[in-house]
């Protein structure tokens, strides 16, 4: 992940940092544009880690007005993109915070409803996808974010140490452990999804170093 | 090594948690327990799994949702509340107001055409009404506007700019009302922006050069230009023009709006007088009232236009 070139930035589209610039500057539709450029990735984030389409839909429109309101504090010391990975992540926790201190709102059943998919079919991939839901909503939040942006999104350990505002070790831990984790819950998948190879088009993986021992920098 | 590993270990060794001699002593391990090892391919296979899973996409509610929410904040008037609320966005970070020398416009034309057409660009529409309506009734206003901002001028009283009116040939200092000696007073007890609001009674006015602004000599260039002013004779600037310069600035009227040329292409240098800096943008030729085409941004702090 770099400042000037996001996932689906062109070759010869402005940069995150300009249309951040141009926003600051008062065009008003630069960040309209910026916001676009991310969302199904920031989604695909939220989604994650509240684990709640609602929660989901509250807590990015959070981060997106603060994002908004708050640009003329970017300074440049991180891309573009991590700096709005780390507005959604943190709206994503503020919210798991306040939830977990009121009394329960959305029971199991009604929140895997709220994630059932709009894909018209139900293939194997999207179950499988329901019971990762599932299984992922075992981890706490924190632990659970940080699998998130590595395994599922393909972040760099580095990147996700930025977005997330702790230290690389840390992330590697909080991945290690929710791994560990996640075994059990997912070990009955693993036959259903066979050998498929991870799919190059239903992902929006980053290039980035992978946490596994070739990767390790630690 | 004693006994088999667990997950969690295995994990943490995988992520090169674990190193040195431990590192080595659960490898050997490894390589001769079939179990630990099955155990050590399954944790493997659990990331490769969470990799495969799809990735959701947006449901087209929450996109709607969000389209909504942004157009709502795009749209919030620029008073008191807008920039109250994010006073840091007064506040340019520093990079901002460098000069983007060097950088490359080949994509330039990203403005209104990469997302033209979707519902952002709708939604930002009908913010520009207002300021369209506000150079309309400038227009419409003649004399009356004219007498305004012909006070505003060191150079061209009431009478001469009334006189010009009549003659259809608006002439004054080619700067905004507000930016004027006459508002000074008015300046100290109300805060530049709403000071600067285009109100009935103002409006934009436009001198015409044939200086070409460069991006390395933009602030040199406009800050000579600023100096210049009182000799600067400008015209009202005619509603595409001010449907423009009023985007850019948010409703507020410039100190100088100028048809010049940027890098050897036709452009508009508009400078607004902020806080104490001079906000200097340079709009390309596609600027209208629903597309910015802003070329370049540089800040002057601390400005010079302020009298």
């Amino acid at each position: 992940m770099s400042a000037s070139t996001g996932p689906t930035a062109d070759p010869g589209s402005v940069s995150d940092a300009q249309l951040l610039r141009l926003h600051v500057a008062g065009d008003t539709e630069a960040f309209g544009e910026l916001f676009r450029r991310h969302r199904d990735r920031l989604w695909a984030v939220a989604l994650r880690t509240v684990c709640d389409q609602e929660e989901a839909a509250d807590a990015l429109q959070d981060a997106m007005l603060s994002a908004f309101r708050r640009a003329g504090d970017f300074r440049g010391e991180s891309a573009v993109t991590t700096w709005l990975h780390r507005i959604v992540v943190n709206a994503c926790l503020d919210r798991l915070r306040r939830r977990a201190a009121r009394p329960a709102m959305t029971g199991e059943d009604e929140a895997l409803a709220a994630l059932a998919p709009e894909a018209p079919d139900g293939t194997e991939l999207t179950a499988a996808r329901l019971d990762v839901d599932a299984a992922l909503r075992m981890l706490p939040p924190p632990q659970r974010a940080a699998l998130v942006l590595v395994d599922m999104l393909g972040y760099s350990v580095s990147d996700a140490a930025d977005i997330l505002g702790i230290s690389p070790g840390t992330v590697k831990s909080r991945c290690a452990r929710s791994r560990a984790r996640l075994l059990p819950l997912v070990q009955h998948l693993r036959g259903g999804l066979g050998g498929a190879p991870p799919s190059k088009t239903t992902r929006n993986q980053a290039p980035g170093e992978r946490v596994s021992p070739q990767g390790g920098d630690a | 090594m004693k006994g088999h590993l667990d997950a969690d270990v295995l994990a943490e060794y995988r992520a090169w948690l674990i190193t040195g001699r431990r590192r080595r002593a659960i490898a050997a391990h490894l390589s001769g327990c079939a179990e630990c090892a099955a155990l050590d391919a399954r944790l493997a296979q659990v990331s490769a799994l969470l990799a495969a899973t799809p990735a959701p996409s947006m449901p087209d509610a929450v996109t709607r949702r969000l389209d909504d929410a942004l157009a709502a904040e795009v749209h919030r008037p620029i008073s008191a509340e807008r920039h109250s609320v994010p006073a840091k966005r007064r506040g340019f970070p520093s990079w901002a107001g460098r000069s983007w020398a060097g950088r490359s416009w080949a994509g330039r034309s990203w403005a209104g055409r990469s997302w033209a057409g979707r519902s952002w660009a709708g939604a930002f529409r009908v913010r520009v009404l207002a300021p369209v309506a506000a150079a309309a009734a400038v227009l419409a206003g003649g004399g009356y506007v004219l007498s305004q901002v012909g006070g505003t001028s060191a150079l061209s009283g009431p009478d001469t700019a009334a006189g010009n009116a009549g003659s259809g040939q608006a002439v004054s200092s080619g700067f905004g009302a507000s930016a004027g000696p006459a508002s000074s007073a008015a300046k100290s007890r109300m805060s530049p922006e709403r000071n600067n609001q285009a109100v009935p009674g103002s409006g934009v006015y436009v001198v015409t050069s044939d200086l070409n602004y460069t991006a390395a000599t933009l602030r040199t260039q406009v800050a000579a230009q600023l100096r210049a002013r009182p000799s600067l004779h400008g015209t009202l600037a005619p509603a595409a023009v001010s449907a423009c310069v009023l985007r850019i600035t948010r409703n507020a009227i410039p100190v100088l709006t100028e048809k010049a040329r940027y890098q050897d292409t036709p452009a508009t240098i508009i400078v607004l007088s902020r806080d104490g800096s001079d906000q200097v943008w340079v709009a390309g030729p596609h600027c209208t009232a629903t597309n910015s085409d802003i070329l370049d941004h540089v800040v002057l702090s601390p400005g010079i236009s302020a009298p």
